[in-house]
């Protein structure tokens, strides 16, 4: 920087230089991720209609009398708004694929509460 | 033999830091007790200030040569070279990208807009510094504490203005700590109640493959046009590869763990190290704090005082400016995005997303704002490192 430059002109030229460059950087890493993404779903896309079958033409709607699914089992001890919110998670978690849930039950620590708590704190994000 | 057990007693007295301590080492070691019940007591960003703390105190005990400047090259000295060298930060970064997930932001690439205006603070506060008398290359590292990221304010001070290095990382990672204190009352004043209510449409799922690719063409991209941020962008794009990746659990664990536990500890060490008297205080070893004229210099010639107002400064404007830009996306969006998120622009990953969330839930308890919050804070990481890319080519 010239040593003649005015403290307006020094401020002016880096807020300018400093905010279109920034802008500049990021709106390119926009268009980038944007393109990235389009080209990975036209590729998923290609390649799904490879894997699934034609589908047949669809016959007369017969549903067959389908066998009631066993009741979830749920251990004994957990309350049912405890079960509604896993239930919630695993269907936010699953993007709206079909997911039943068979049983929910605690598994057996390996780790104490204490101590999972011990390592989330020391790995927290900085 | 008694008179030399004498002599020696006196001798020792003599060269004791009780006799040679100045008061200026008294003022800041009563800072450091400050800091470290801040950070131990009220929980304000331990991890960090913690060390830096106590460098400060090691550093101001009399005689011991334990400042990060000591002239006779003491084991706090040695362990600056990292700072100096500007080699700690990046490896933050490595271990910062390792516990990062860009898939909201990927998913939502508009977020890299937020990211990008809360930047905006970083160069309005470089002209305010100026203004108050420091050089473009002290007002460079001041300015860049708007960015709310610590390992680029101190590898960006250790380039243009090493001997700010203690004020500005005490000052960075304070307001680090406060961001639940400070963004709300600038959310709520720069926005409605019906915006703040606004509940975003669910992200779309990234696939594996693009949180492969991002990180890569990130580090390409970016290291083209700014090549001085590609050591911060570089390293923070290893961590991320490291962790997409799925081939490198091990390094991935290391990064995210002991590698960055030992950084932060020597990094923390070395930085508080460098806040002696003089440099923190404007006040030397021969001043006292019984004449007028010390107190009149602590107060018009320290840096620490206006590093801490301009600090403030930067990192309300860069919430403010985040905000601003999220209200106009909402408005080009017809309503669709929540201008709360913009103030997640700043990079202090999570908790300024977590803030955006609270005070999201507070208009509307059923809105979760939470992961539409991370694109934008993770977009600031990136944005900060950018711009101190930027002051660095600019300025060093």
């Amino acid at each position: 920087m010239s040593a003649d430059m005015d403290i307006f002109t020094l401020a002016g030229s880096l807020i300018l230089t400093g905010c279109v460059v920034v802008f500049l950087v990021l709106f390119l890493l926009i268009f980038i991720v944007w393109l990235m993404g389009r080209i990975t779903a036209s590729i998923a896309e290609k390649q799904a209609k490879k894997a699934a079958p034609v589908p047949a033409a669809p016959a007369a709607v017969q549903q067959p009398a389908a066998a009631m699914p066993a009741p979830m089992q749920v251990e004994e001890g957990i309350p049912p708004e405890e079960v509604a919110v896993i239930a919630a998670a695993v269907a936010a978690a699953s993007q709206d694929a079909p997911v039943a849930i068979r049983s929910v039950a605690r598994t057996p620590g390996s780790r104490s509460a204490w101590g999972a708590a011990g390592i989330l704190r020391n790995t927290r994000p900085f | 033999m008694f008179e030399v057990f004498t002599e020696t007693i006196q001798s020792l007295v003599q060269e004791s830091g009780f006799l040679n301590v100045s008061h200026g080492q008294v003022v800041m070691l009563l800072i450091s007790f400050v800091l470290l019940y801040l950070a131990i007591g009220k929980g304000f960003e331990p991890l960090l200030l913690v060390p830096i703390a106590f460098g400060m105190l090691l550093a101001n005990l009399p005689l011991a040569g334990l400042s990060a400047h000591d002239p006779n090259g003491g084991l706090i000295s040695m362990l600056y070279k990292g700072v100096e060298y500007g080699i700690y930060p990046p490896l933050i970064f490595l271990g910062i990208g390792a516990m990062t997930d860009f898939g909201p932001l990927i998913a939502n690439p508009k977020s890299f807009i937020l990211g990008a205006a809360a930047q905006i603070g970083i160069f309005i506060t470089f002209f305010g510094a100026l203004l108050l008398g420091f050089t473009p290359q002290e007002a460079g590292s001041i300015g860049i504490i708007g960015g709310a990221d610590g390992p680029t304010a101190l590898y960006t001070t250790a380039i243009l203005a090493s001997h700010l290095l203690g004020s500005i990382a005490v000052a960075a990672y304070s307001y680090m700590a406060l961001v639940p204190i400070i963004q709300p009352p600038i959310m709520k004043l720069l926005t409605t109640k019906k915006e703040r209510a606004v509940v975003m449409e669910q992200l779309r799922p990234v696939s594996k493959l693009e949180k492969i690719i991002f990180p890569i063409g990130v580090t390409v991209i970016v290291s083209f046009i700014v090549p001085s941020a590609a050591s911060l962008v570089g390293m923070l794009m290893l961590g991320n590869l490291l962790k997409e990746s799925g081939v490198c659990e091990r390094l991935c664990k290391t990064a995210q763990n002991e590698l960055m536990n030992i950084v932060t500890i020597l990094l923390g060490l070395s930085v508080g190290a460098t806040a002696t008297a003089e440099s923190f205080l404007g006040i030397g070893a021969e001043d006292s704090l019984f004449q007028a004229s010390t107190w009149v210099k602590m107060f018009t010639e320290n840096p620490t005082l206006k590093i801490i107002i301009l600090g403030l400064i930067a990192f309300a404007l860069g919430t403010a400016f985040g905000v601003l830009f999220g209200k106009i996306m909402y408005w080009l969006s017809k309503g669709k995005v929540n201008p709360l998120i913009g103030s997640a622009g700043v990079s202090a990953v999570p908790m300024a997303a977590r803030v955006s969330q609270r005070v999201g839930q507070e208009a509307n308890p059923g809105n979760f704002l939470l992961m539409h919050a991370m694109g934008p804070n993770v977009a600031g990481v990136i944005g900060s490192a950018v711009a101190a890319g930027v002051l660095i080519a600019v300025l060093g």
